[in-house]
């Protein structure tokens, strides 16, 4: 008879580094997960596309120690993907989608200027972290530089509604951008996409 | 008798994901490293 591990052991070898695991439990699972997609959408890309979706969130999920539910990992699994159904939905309502045929196809005459899944995946990671990272910063510093990125106000701008003169708004900046700098080659932290 | 099958046989109808998003879904998982630094925790994707 052949062994086989329950899921919340394997939950906790991948969460340990195990990445065989991972491997394993998505395989349990696929047809049960998949199906239940499947029975729900009726469209065979976008279950795979919803599937991908749900083991991403469980995969970032369980490296950043936030899975709590041991011994209920099939469950909390189809709650995530019964919830990205709902968004698919929520999304589809609001953005009719356009089927195109063999006569004319739609991306011929409009342009996708947006990035791919991967690279937005990177960039929403990247800006994510940059948040946190400018967190960080001594309050004077970051008044300045999220005047000047985010809000994109002019240096004059600034000094006026912080009450300081050009060049010491100037200078937080430099200060802000030499900070954030540090922290990262520090840590090693890649922010490019 | 009555019939108790389910109208809609799509429904039931039985998928799996496709070996390659699979493949993708491992990979993602292998690149992906969770770092701590002052109780913040960053993600980063390795190449």
């Amino acid at each position: 008879m052949e062994l086989q591990i329950d899921d919340s052991a394997l939950v906790k070898n991948y969460i340990g580094g195990d990445e065989k695991a991972l491997e394993i439990l998505i395989n349990r699972h696929n047809q049960r997960i998949s199906s239940f997609i499947y029975s729900k959408v009726l469209d065979r890309d976008i279950t795979e596309d919803i599937f991908q979706d749900t083991f991403i969130k469980v995969i970032k999920t369980l490296k950043r120690g936030s899975y709590s539910e041991e011994g209920k990992f099939l469950p909390w699994v189809m709650r995530i993907a019964h919830n990205l159904i709902i968004d698919h939905f929520r999304k589809n309502k609001r953005m009719p989608k356009f089927e195109g045929n063999d006569d004319f196809n739609i991306f011929s005459v409009i342009k996708d200027d947006k990035l791919n899944a991967e690279k937005q995946l990177i960039k929403d990671q990247i800006d994510s972290d940059l948040t946190l990272l400018i967190d960080e910063l001594p309050e004077d510093q970051k008044e300045v530089l999220v005047m000047r990125i985010y809000k994109d106000m002019s240096f004059k701008e600034i000094s006026e509604n912080t009450g300081v003169s050009i060049n010491t708004a100037l200078g937080r900046m430099r200060y802000a951008l030499i900070n954030l700098r540090k922290i990262v080659e520090r840590n090693n932290i890649v922010l490019t996409n | 008798m009555e019939e108790i099958y389910s109208e809609e046989q799509q429904l039931c109808k039985i998928t799996k994901a496709r070996p390659e998003t699979v493949q993708f879904l491992l990979r993602f998982s292998k690149s992906l490293q969770v770092v701590d630094y002052k109780n913040i925790i960053f993600e980063r994707t390795l190449n």
